[in-house]
C-alpha cells in the first residue's frame, strides 16, 4: 500500500518537473502532478484487465484438459487434481488451492464454487459452471460435453474480448479528447506573451478551471462509455 | 405519444379542481380581503389532495422504484413475475403522479398570474414533459431488465444444452436451474407452487419476455415433432449469445454518439478558455 502511494507520489513530482521545464508555468505544473498521480492507478487497473484477459483464455483449456483425463479414465476429482498441476499462469493460484480443497473433501462441485467465487469472474463462472454440472449429472458422455463446452467457452471468450477492445477503444477517444485543451495551451506557449499571461495569477485561475473543466468531462465520458457488465449468474 | 395523451386525460380530470380555484379567485376580486388568500390556498390545497386520482401516500411506493432505479421490493420471492407485469400499474402511477404535478403547478400559476388560460396551459406543458420523463425512464428500466434476462437466458440455455446432453430431460433439466444459477429465471423456478411444472414457470415468463418466448417455442416443437432437443437446445444457446453479443456491441455504438455530449459541454469551453485567454488579456491591459 505504501509502496503504491510512493509510486504515486514519485510519478507525479516527475510530471510536474517535465511541465516545469517545459513551459515554466506553474499552474500547468500542478495540473501534470494531478495528472501524474492517477498515472500508476490507470497503469494498475489495465494490468488487471490484461491478466484478467489471460485468466480467461486458460479456461477453455482447463476444460480440454479436464475433458482428455476423463477419457483416459480418471475420476473427476483424479482429473480436477491433476489440472492444477499446470505451467504457472493465471489460474494456477486458484486452481491448486481448490485441488487441495478436492484432495481432502473429495467434494468437486463445492470446490470449484469456491474456487469461481474466488476469481469473481462471469467467465469463469461459465467454465466452473460446466465443471460442477458435469461433475453432478454426467457420466460415460463426460469428456464430450467438456470439449463441447470448451469449443463454446473459447468463442464466447473471444466474442468478450471483442467487446472489451470496443470499450478500450471508447476509454482512449475520451483521452484524445481531454487532451485537446493541452494541446491548445502547448502551442500558444509557443508565443512569450501568450505564456507570460498563463504566468499571471488569472492565468493560473483560467488553466485550473480547464482542468477541471477536463476533469468533468472525462468523468462524464467514462460514465456514458461504460458498457454494462456482464453479471455473475452461477449460485454458490 | 399515447402515454402523453393519456396523461393529459388525467390531467383534465382535475379540471373541476382548478375551476373551483377560478371561483376562488372571483369570490377574492369581489372582496379583497388579503388575510383570506392562505385560507383559499389551504382550501384549494386539501380538495386536490383529496381528488381520488392524486392520493399521493398510496403512490409512495408505485413511485420510489421510479424515482430511484436501484429500488428492488423488499420480498424476495414471486415477486419477480409481478415485477414484470407491474409495468400496468406502473404507469397509472406515473400517470397520476404527473397528473397531480400539474395542477399544482397550474394552480399556482393561476394564483400569481389570475389568468385561467396561462394556469391551463402550464398545467397542459408539465403533463407532457413530466410523462415523457416518466416514460423514457421506464422504457430505460424495462431495456435493462431485458438485458439481464437476455444474459441470464444465455446462460441457462447453455446448461440445459449440457444436461439435455447428459441425458436429463428438459423437464428435470429446468428443475435444476435453481440449484446452479441466481436470477429471474432461477428464483421464478424456486418458488413456483410444488404442484406446478418447472415448464410451466417458462411458459409464464415467455408471455412478458420474446427470449423465454423463443426457448418455449424451440421446445415445443421439439417435443411436437420429435426433434433431437440437444442438438435444437445447442442452436439456441448459440443464438443466445449472439444476441447478447449483439446487444453489447449496439450499445457500445450508442455510447460513441453519446459521448459526444460531455466533449460539448465540458472540453470544448475549455479549448476556448484557454485559447483567447492570452489574447483577452492583452486587450485587457492595454487599456481595452
Amino acid at each position: 500500500m505504501t509502496g503504491r502511494i510512493v509510486v504515486c507520489l514519485a510519478s507525479a513530482v516527475v510530471c510536474a518537473l517535465i511541465a516545469l521545464m517545459l513551459f515554466a508555468i506553474p499552474a500547468l505544473a500542478l495540473i501534470a502532478a494531478l495528472l501524474g498521480l492517477w498515472f500508476p492507478l490507470n497503469a494498475r487497473a489495465r494490468k488487471r484487465r490484461m491478466e484478467r484477459q489471460q485468466m480467461r483464455e486458460e479456461l477453455p483449456v482447463l476444460l480440454d484438459r479436464l475433458a482428455s483425463s476423463i477419457q483416459a479414465g480418471q475420476s473427476m476429482s483424479a482429473a480436477f487434481v491433476d489440472a492444477a498441476f499446470t505451467p504457472a499462469g493465471r489460474l494456477t493460484p486458484v486452481l491448486s488451492a481448490a485441488a487441495a480443497d478436492v484432495r481432502a473433501t473429495a467434494d468437486v462441485p463445492r470446490a470449484v464454487s469456491a474456487a469461481a467465487d474466488m476469481l469473481n469472474d462471469p467467465m469463469a463462472d461459465r467454465a466452473f459452471l460446466t465443471v460442477r454440472v458435469v461433475a453432478d449429472i454426467a457420466g460415460s458422455s463426460a469428456p464430450a460435453l467438456l470439449h463441447a463446452s470448451a469449443a463454446q467457452l473459447r468463442s464466447d471468450v473471444s466474442a468478450q474480448a471483442e467487446v472489451d477492445a470496443k470499450r478500450a477503444w471508447v476509454r482512449a477517444s475520451a483521452g484524445v479528447a481531454v487532451s485537446a485543451p493541452w494541446i491548445t495551451v502547448a502551442v500558444m506557449t509557443l508565443h512569450a506573451s501568450a505564456a507570460d499571461s498563463y504566468r499571471s495569477r488569472t492565468g493560473a485561475c483560467v488553466l485550473l478551471a480547464a482542468g477541471a473543466l477536463c476533469t468533468l468531462g472525462y468523468l462524464g465520458m467514462r460514465l456514458i462509455g461504460r458498457l454494462p457488465t456482464s453479471p455473475r449468474v452461477m449460485r454458490p | 405519444m399515447t402515454d402523453v395523451v393519456h396523461g393529459v386525460q388525467s390531467w383534465l380530470i382535475q379540471v373541476p379542481a382548478i375551476l373551483s380555484g377560478v371561483g376562488a379567485k372571483v369570490v377574492a376580486a369581489i372582496s379583497p380581503a388579503s388575510a383570506l388568500w392562505p385560507a383559499v390556498v389551504l382550501a384549494l390545497a386539501s380538495v386536490t389532495l383529496a381528488f381520488p386520482s392524486v392520493q399521493l401516500h398510496k403512490l409512495e411506493k408505485r413511485v420510489l422504484p421510479w424515482a430511484a432505479p436501484g429500488w428492488q421490493a423488499p420480498t424476495p420471492k414471486r415477486i419477480r413475475v409481478a415485477e414484470l407485469m407491474r409495468r400496468g400499474n406502473e404507469v397509472v402511477a406515473a400517470r397520476r403522479m404527473t397528473a397531480g404535478l400539474a395542477t399544482a403547478l397550474s394552480l399556482l400559476v393561476l394564483l400569481a398570474t389570475s389568468r385561467v388560460g396561462a394556469a391551463l396551459v402550464a398545467g397542459a406543458s408539465a403533463t407532457a414533459a413530466t410523462t415523457l420523463i416518466a416514460r423514457t425512464s421506464r422504457d430505460f428500466r424495462a431495456t435493462q431488465q431485458r438485458r439481464s434476462i437476455r444474459y441470464e437466458l444465455a446462460t441457462v440455455t447453455d446448461f440445459l444444452a449440457l444436461a439435455v446432453s447428459a441425458g436429463l430431460s428438459v423437464e428435470s433439466a429446468l428443475t435444476r436451474v435453481p440449484s446452479y444459477f441466481r436470477g429471474v429465471i432461477a428464483e421464478n423456478i424456486e418458488s413456483r407452487e410444488p404442484s406446478a411444472r418447472a415448464m410451466d414457470v417458462l411458459r409464464t415468463l415467455a408471455q412478458h419476455n420474446s427470449d423465454t418466448r423463443g426457448l418455449l417455442d424451440a421446445l415445443t416443437v421439439c417435443e411436437a415433432t420429435g426433434a433431437p432437443t440437444a442438438q435444437v437446445l445447442h442452436e439456441q444457446a448459440q443464438s443466445a449469445a449472439n444476441r447478447v453479443r449483439a446487444d453489447a456491441l449496439a450499445s457500445a455504438g450508442r455510447r460513441e454518439v453519446l459521448m459526444l455530449i460531455p466533449v460539448v459541454l465540458f472540453v470544448f469551453p475549455a479549448v476556448v478558455l484557454v485559447a483567447i485567454f492570452p489574447g483577452w488579456q492583452e486587450l485587457h491591459s492595454s487599456g481595452w
